[in-house]
């Protein structure tokens, strides 16, 4: 579905959106995973991926400082992908974990949001 | 071809009603409905699709594919859309339609709301109009709804006249609902509990409220929420006398002279015809509309004036975490500010959230100055959702006949009929007391000791979606409505609409348990004219 360098660009990408802390960044958190199973769905969000985390990668994007990548995601962010990578990693780390993010719930856990009945 | 006293076409909040109406009368009644069963365990907690937020589709109908519109937005830049899709204006589609999924709340409209024009003049350019019916009226229904679908609350707020408490206590009060009451009292503002269409107490063989964080979007986990597919219709099929066909989409009303003399539908692709003494349109503003305009029924009146609401809302943040997780969340409300306020037409009923999920929250509550991203958007995760506080409300809009349902003419569905073309904006006066009512939830928040408070300022759009009203609109003069005060159409012996479609105006309030009453009160009519 992605080459490997576009697989590392994406993580990479996805854990300055949600980095991590004393909390699991995006990554950590299965929010890879939840975009991999969301382009089965979304199959139109594939190309525009690809298109993008080439272009990151062309710029060496997984290898840079944090404060690099960070430069970069602020001059994306009204791209197509950069809006798309954005809400996306948002919704992996903050939807519910049967859409493959969020794993254990951990962001729940982060915001205080608990399940009862 | 096969007769029966009454067909009802969608099996929502209005046809459930009308249903039971006629069936416990003892007549022989059909429910044509396109949607199926759903229940929570058929429907789930997916956070991206589901009724509150349709991210990627709903488990909750209608079917993404086969089911499009086309929406002219303000530019007037036309867009196919699916029905998960913003501007698409939906509403769930199965047994129950939007009161499987809803929240519940259950307002009785406000009696100035009947007489809109009278109160406040008729702005240029919108429809403004009062109703044929008063609250009068409509007040003994409200009150068998309320008994009979089943409404915890209470008491009932001092601005509305006398009448009968609830049938069930209020659902719990939460943290957040005490510190906004504690504001309200500063304010000198009256408040009451939030009337909800949710069992605070078994009830009906069904038990109360679990206080789950799930409610408005999704399908209840213990069958608590009284929607119609459990009360109603369920007891109109207990009766024996009515028929519920699930999937089975209406494609026209046939027409001799002035009668309805068949309803053409489609089950599993086979076409039937069925006949009945009345027919009761009841697909919601978008579809009954749709379905007048395929069947060539009515005047230009049909389609016009489509009208939901606008919410106005605030968002505060507190210096302590108030969410203590007791659902539904809407707890508490005040309906102060529905007239009398200067300079404006109108109000809103202003109540606190349901829960509001993670990402929702995310989605929907950040303030401006925090970033879509980044370690500050965690942080401000981590340490405001707790925190966090929204009041707000449905805003009385001010009609506007130029909002329209029409056929559109190349875009078909999946049965090769004209879609629904929704165009339009309502009446800038909508904006102007959706603007003063974001003004009254800061203040309420503020006073509730809010830290710092935000809103998103209004804009003109078209507001339609789950509480859309208006397209066949009740009224005397032919030209410019479709029904008369009984919801019988124009011209027509025998056709009936009961769905919110017939609202004249929406109300500063939640709309469905007026959907109801005036079903009920339309079914009824006709067993008495016989």
């Amino acid at each position: 579905m992605l080459t490997e360098l576009q697989r590392f660009t994406l993580r990479a990408a996805l854990d300055r959106i949600v980095p991590g802390d004393e909390f699991p960044s995006a990554s950590a958190a299965g929010v890879e995973k939840f975009v991999l199973t969301l382009f089965e769905t979304e199959p139109n969000l594939l190309p525009i991926y690809r298109v993008g985390l080439d272009l990151l990668a062309e710029r060496g994007f997984k290898d840079l400082t944090t404060d690099e990548q960070d430069e970069i995601l602020h001059e994306i962010e009204g791209t197509p992908f950069g809006r798309s990578i954005i809400q996306q990693g948002i919704e992996g780390y903050y939807g519910d974990p049967g859409n493959g993010g969020n794993v254990d719930g951990i962001g729940w856990e982060m915001v205080g949001f608990k399940v009862s009945g | 071809m096969k007769h029966y006293d009454a067909i009802v076409i969608g099996a929502g909040a209005g046809g459930g009603v009308a249903a039971n109406v006629l069936a416990q009368a003892g007549l022989k009644v059909l429910i044509l409905e396109r949607g199926r069963h759903l229940t929570f365990a058929s429907t789930g907690r997916d956070h991206l699709r589901n009724h509150r937020l349709s991210q990627y589709g709903h488990s909750t109908g209608p079917e993404l594919e086969g089911n499009p519109r086309v929406f002219i937005d303000e530019t007037g830049i036309a867009a196919k859309l699916h029905p998960h899709q913003g501007g698409y204006n939906n509403n769930a589609s199965g047994v129950g339609s939007g009161t499987l999924v809803y929240g519940g709340q259950a307002w009785r409209f406000h009696p100035l709301d009947f007489r809109m024009a009278s109160t406040y003049g008729v702005p240029e350019g919108s429809s403004l109009a009062d109703w044929p019916i008063t609250y009068e009226e409509l007040a003994p229904f409200y009150e068998r709804v309320e008994q009979e679908v089943g409404v915890s609350g209470g008491p009932p707020a001092s601005q509305m006249p006398d009448r009968a408490a609830y049938p069930m206590p209020p659902l719990p009060e939460t943290k957040k609902g005490k510190r906004l009451k504690e504001g309200a009292d500063q304010l000198g503002w009256d408040t009451q509990r939030v009337p909800l269409l949710i069992n605070s107490v078994p009830r009906d063989g069904r038990p109360a409220c679990i206080n789950c964080q799930h409610c408005v979007g999704f399908a209840c986990p213990v069958d608590a929420k009284n929607g119609t597919q459990n009360t109603m219709i369920a007891r109109a099929l207990a009766s024996g006398n009515c028929t519920l066909e699930t999937g089975a989409v209406a494609t026209r009303l046939v027409v001799n002279g002035d009668q309805v003399i068949g309803v053409r539908y489609l089950l599993d692709g086979i076409e039937t015809v069925v006949q009945s003494t009345n027919v009761f349109l009841a697909c919601g503003a978008i579809e009954s509309a749709r379905l007048m305009l395929i069947s060539g029924i009515g005047g230009d009146a049909v389609g016009r004036n489509l009208q939901g609401h606008y919410y106005a809302t605030g968002a505060g943040l507190m210096p302590d975490p108030i969410w203590d997780g007791i659902g539904p969340g809407a707890t508490i409300s005040t309906i102060k500010f529905n007239h009398g306020n200067e300079g404006v037409i109108g109000g809103a009923m202003m109540a606190d959230d349901f829960i509001v999920l993670p990402i929702v929250f995310a989605k929907w509550h950040r303030p401006a100055h925090v970033p879509a991203w980044g370690q500050a958007n965690k942080d401000w995760m981590k340490h405001a959702y707790r925190r966090f506080v929204t009041v707000g409300g449905p805003v009385h809009e001010i009609p506007n006949p130029e909002c329209r349902v029409t056929l559109d003419p190349s875009v078909k569905d999946r049965y090769g009929l004209p879609v629904a073309r929704l165009s339009g904006t309502t009446h800038p006066e909508t904006v102007k007391t959706t603007a003063f009512m974001i003004e009254r939830a800061k203040e309420w928040l503020v006073a509730s000791g809010a830290e710092e408070v935000w809103a998103n300022p209004p804009q003109l759009h078209l507001s339609a979606g789950q509480h859309q009203a208006g397209t066949c609109r009740m009224g005397e003069d032919r030209s410019v409505s479709v029904v008369d005060r009984h919801g019988k159409v124009h011209g027509l012996r025998n056709l009936f609409v009961t769905d919110g479609s017939v609202h004249v105006t929406n109300g500063g309030f939640n709309p469905v348990l007026t959907i109801m009453a005036l079903a009920y009160r339309t079914a009824q009519a006709t067993l008495v004219q016989g």
